[in-house]
This record gives C-alpha cells, sequence and structure tokens, in this order.
C-alpha cells in the first residue's frame, strides 16, 4: 500500500461540473484529492479488505440476531421500546438493504482495524462509485497511471444489480429518495442513488426530509401529495425514531431503505456486542460499554459516542487522561470505550479505509485522508489503484 | 476485473443533458395529448355494462368510476349559449340543457392502469375521466376533454395517453401535516456518516 503523488486531470473541475458533482469543494476546503493516489496489491485487497469485510457483515448480523431477542440489549442500544417490536419483525422477515460502509484501519500488513459500521446512511458514494472510477479512466487514457491498473470499485455497477432485485419485490412501485435540506453532499448522494435505481428501471421521486407529510390515512407524502410506498431515506433511523412522525412508520405502509433492523449495527453498542461474540478475532478491537468492569483493562482507548457522525464527540484516552477531546452534539445515550488503534500515517496525513458492502457483497473501497487523527467531515478523499 | 466493467457517461451527465423534451402539440382543431415517458395504457368505456364485461369482478366499481366521471363532466363540460352551436361540435341528438346552458352529453369514461398500487385491481377505477365525443368538423368522430383535449378516434377503446391526462388523485391522500420529521438535524450538525 503506497501513496503516490499524481498530476491532476487538467480539467477535472470542469468534468465535475459537467456531471454533477457540486461538493468536490466543502466549506472552502478541498474534498476531492487527486493530486496522490493510493496503491494496491490485489493480495492486499482480496485476502486483507474484501474478505474481512464481508465476514465482518456477518458478525454484524450475528449481533442483531442476539439484540432483537433481548430487550436488554435494546434497551443498551439505546432503541425506544416503541420500536423493538418493529425492528424484530423487520429482522425476521429480512426486509432487504441496500448497502453499508464499513471503516478499517489498515497500512498494507497484518489485519485490518474494524472501526465502526455506517450501515444506515454511508455518503461518499458517489466519490466512490463513479468519480473516482472515472478518474482511473481518464487517468489510465493520459497515460498517466499504468494501463494494467485496476480498482476495488464494483459499486455501481453492484448497486444497479441490487435494484434490479430489489424491484422485483416492489413491482410498480415509484421509489422516493429523501435528504435534508441546505446540503450538497447528502443531495448529490441521493441523486446518483436516484440515476442508479433508475438506470434498473424503477421509476423515482424525490422529496426532502423536512418536506415529508403524513395524510389522512396514515400515509406518508410527498409535495405533491402523492402517497410515498416506498423510501430510500438519507436519514438516520436514531433520529427518526426521536421525531414526531416515527410513531406513523409501522402504520404507513412505507417500504424503507435502509430497512429499520439496520438501527442495531449502524449504533456503536455494535462495537462491544462484536467483542463480546467474537473476543479476539483478528479483524475487532477490544471494547466495552463504558460501564463494564472490563473496560478498565483497555490501556489507551477511543470514547464513542453510542450516536455519532463524522466523528464528532470521540475523545482519546491514556488511563485518566484525555489526549484528543472531541467536541460535537452527541453523546446524550452514552459511551462505548473501543482500544486505541491510531490510523497509519502517510506523509502528513492519517488515512481511514471505507469498504462498501452492497447488501451482503463488498463492493469497493474509498480512501479519506485527514490531518488528525480522527476522521472528520473535513477529511479530503483520494482515489485509489490495484497494480 | 475488481471494477464496475462499464459506466454510460451520457447517463451520468447533468449539466449537458437536454433536458425534458418539451411536449410537441400538433394543433388539429384541437390539440392532442401526445404520449411522453410518463405516458399510461388507457382504456374507454362507452357505459357501465362495458366497462362491467371487460372488468367482470369489479361492476361496483365500474358504476363508480361512471358516476364520478358524470359528475365531474356536468361540472366541467362546455357551456353553450344554444343548442345548435353545442350540436355543431358534439352532433345531433348529443346535446341537453343544463341550467339555463346547452351542454353535450358524457359519451365514454376512460380508466388508466393502475398505477398506485393501493389495491390489486389491474385498472384505477378512483381516477376516471369523462369523454365526449367531437363532432366537429376539423375533429370529427374523436374523444374529447371537458377541456377540449382530443384522445383519438371514436372507435378505439384502447390508447396510450398522457399520465396527465388524469387528475391528482383527491381524498385519497389529503396531506394533513409536514415537518415531523428533520428536526434533529437542526441541533446536530451533519447526518450523513
Amino acid at each position: 500500500m503506497l501513496r503516490i503523488p499524481c498530476a491532476e486531470r487538467p480539467d477535472w473541475k470542469q468534468k465535475a461540473e459537467t456531471f454533477g458533482f457540486r461538493f468536490h469543494t466543502m466549506h472552502g476546503e478541498p474534498y476531492w484529492d487527486e493530486s496522490a493516489y493510493y496503491q494496491f496489491t490485489l493480495q492486499q485487497i482480496e485476502r486483507d479488505l474484501e474478505d474481512p469485510t464481508a465476514e465482518i457483515h456477518q458478525m454484524c448480523l450475528e449481533v442483531v440476531e442476539q439484540v432483537v431477542k433481548s430487550e436488554e440489549l435494546m434497551r443498551r442500544f439505546a432503541i425506544p421500546e416503541f420500536y423493538w417490536d418493529q425492528i424484530a419483525t423487520s429482522w425476521y422477515e429480512r426486509e432487504p438493504s441496500l448497502y453499508s460502509r464499513i471503516d478499517l484501519a489498515y497500512n498494507g500488513t497484518g489485519p485490518a482495524k474494524f472501526y465502526e459500521n455506517n450501515a444506515d446512511t454511508p455518503t461518499s458514494l458517489y466519490e466512490t462509485g463513479f468519480w473516482q472510477w472515472l478518474w482511473l479512466e481518464e487517468q489510465v487514457d493520459r497515460g498517466k497511471v499504468n494501463r494494467q491498473a485496476d480498482q476495488f470499485n464494483a459499486l455501481q455497477e453492484l448497486l444497479i444489480n441490487r435494484f434490479s432485485q430489489l424491484k422485483t419485490q416492489m413491482p410498480d412501485h415509484q421509489l422516493h429518495f429523501a435528504c435534508c435540506k441546505d446540503t450538497d453532499e447528502d443531495r448529490g448522494t441521493v441523486q446518483y442513488l436516484q440515476d442508479c435505481a433508475e438506470q434498473a428501471g424503477i421509476p423515482g421521486a424525490f422529496v426532502y426530509v423536512e418536506d415529508i407529510g403524513i395524510s389522512d390515512k396514515g400515509r406518508f407524502t410527498d409535495l405533491n401529495d402523492t402517497p410515498i410506498s416506498w423510501m430510500f431515506k438519507l436519514y438516520p433511523w436514531e433520529f427518526m425514531q426521536r421525531e414526531d412522525y416515527g410513531k406513523h412508520v409501522a402504520s404507513s405502509h412505507c417500504r424503507m431503505i435502509e430497512p429499520i433492523w439496520k438501527s442495531i449495527i449502524s449504533n456503536k453498542a455494535l462495537l462491544p456486542m462484536l467483542w463480546r461474540l467474537f473476543p479476539d478475532h483478528p479483524n475487532l478491537l477490544p471494547a466495552f460499554f463504558e460501564d463494564d468492569n472490563a473496560a478498565s483493562e483497555l490501556g489507551e482507548y477511543v470514547r464513542k459516542p453510542i450516536f455519532s457522525r463524522e466523528g464528532a464527540n470521540i475523545s482519546v484516552h491514556k488511563g485518566n487522561e484525555i489526549v484528543i477531546e472531541g467536541d460535537g452534539p452527541y453523546g446524550a445515550e452514552g459511551h462505548v470505550l473501543q482500544a486505541w488503534h491510531p490510523l497509519p500515517r502517510y506523509e502528513d496525513n492519517y488515512t481511514l479505509i471505507g469498504s462498501w458492502l452492497v447488501n451482503d457483497q463488498p463492493a469497493g473501497i474509498s480512501i479519506r485522508e485527514d490531518k488528525g487523527p480522527i476522521t472528520q467531515d473535513l477529511s479530503r478523499f483520494l482515489p485509489h489503484i490495484i497494480l | 476485473m475488481k471494477r464496475t466493467r462499464r459506466i454510460d457517461l451520457s447517463k451520468m451527465r447533468k449539466a449537458a443533458q437536454p433536458g425534458n423534451l418539451a411536449k410537441v402539440s400538433i394543433v388539429l382543431g384541437g390539440s392532442y395529448m401526445l404520449t411522453g415517458c410518463d405516458s399510461t395504457e388507457a382504456y374507454i368505456y362507452r357505459t357501465i355494462s362495458e366497462c362491467a364485461l371487460d372488468n367482470p369482478l369489479q361492476p361496483t366499481e365500474c358504476e363508480f368510476a361512471y358516476r364520478n366521471a358524470l359528475a365531474d363532466w356536468q361540472r366541467t363540460a362546455p357551456r353553450y349559449r344554444s343548442m345548435s352551436d353545442c350540436e355543431y361540435d358534439f352532433g345531433y341528438g348529443d346535446c341537453r340543457d343544463h341550467s339555463n346552458r346547452y351542454i353535450p352529453r358524457m359519451a365514454g369514461f376512460m380508466l388508466s392502469e393502475n398505477q398506485q398500487g393501493d389495491d390489486d385491481f389491474d385498472l384505477d377505477f378512483k381516477r376516471s375521466k369523462a369523454l365526449g365525443r367531437s363532432r366537429t368538423p376539423s375533429a370529427y368522430n374523436k374523444w374529447v376533454g371537458a377541456d377540449g383535449t382530443l384522445f383519438g378516434e371514436y372507435g378505439r377503446r384502447k390508447m396510450k395517453v398522457s399520465g396527465d391526462s388524469f387528475t391528482r388523485l383527491k381524498g385519497s391522500a389529503r396531506t394533513i401535516g409536514r415537518g415531523g420529521f428533520g428536526k434533529t438535524i437542526s441541533s446536530r450538525s451533519s447526518r450523513g456518516s
């Protein structure tokens, strides 16, 4: 695994405009960064990233199996009691999932270490599935990257295939795509998914999360008062379950992607549960609930809120000392502790690997770099190749 | 190969897309509804019994669709000051008095294939569209909507029409509130992960 500087495509910003990639620069900082790329061997990809991704996902599903059977664990996962049955039903009916992204720390040797699972609302999808794919095509054509180079990135192809499968379960249904207002990144992500769905022959529509209505018959509606019977929502279940319309979800006859059982594995309480079920697994880091006595065996550890996004509220501790303090709005629902396993450094950058799944199939990777050891929403996205 | 084999770049372009092709209308006495991407299969019945013959398990729905169409027609059909003006456009014997004016008779009602998926019916009985039979020389013997839209030869019973031909379902999805999702976002920074 190498970091290789590379000349940027001179016209990439115009290209981004043409393809509607509007969030390559965010908060005035570059987000898409093609001044370098990462290079992996095929063995590194297949043995160290792809296979463990499939295995970690299966272990996560085993956690779901355990949690839906236990009121105590549902409580531990800070899931409101109102939703326990709904989540169990969704799981037992195997309500279909679309995608996930798991975050891994990996430096080219040894087992990748699992940080967490973005199983409900993962972003950086478009950059991965399409934009870095296009980068490779064009850099090969320009002779800047070896013609033999490949990329671990079947994301777009697998997404379209998955939508084709989902279509057979919801024949003749329109799929509404929803995200919050005022964010180009989320809007771009759901537009990409809508494009993939439409290429699979599913008619799509869009509605902002804030604009979703409820009808006199208890159906969710879009701004045209059309009932929403099937929805992809880039909006976390843990928020929805605590908001006014959460109570309507079960009776709304609306199929949701991701399904509600994903609230179990997008939750940081997943980490201590995995360690409990699969202790000493080479891809797992020791993790405990904060009030677990066994937590005292951790020397350096990361303290993560049960609900948290984009690295917010994550702090690093060494004994009683706080090494890195993270701020943010999360943490009200409790914390978990995970052994501190710092990200590898390449030059001045801390490098995190996002490993994608479409349903339960590993689908590709994305690479984020940050100036600090905790990847935040200002981290940059870099492409990669396999050679 | 571990990456997507092929991506159709033309489908990925946004800015350069031609946008929705403007619907072209041909003016031939009235305007035809041309079918676009949102076209739907539609069936036209002259009577309840024609409908029931075609949909043997839904005689009640046929009657319901007919009555709704008729009520709509009486509300929206063109009104003429004289019987002869009306008959010029709709044919001798096909007009009648209606609150001090003359309106054409409804000649049939049109049903689209069910796109809602709410119930198990093949046709969308809740949104029937009333049609008249135009006899005006420039559009002789054609199905025509209350607003003058032409739908093709009177002899035809099945055709592709634009999805816009049918009114939005009213009453069945009356939104009684909005904004019950999305509150958490205002107090916390980002939502994706």
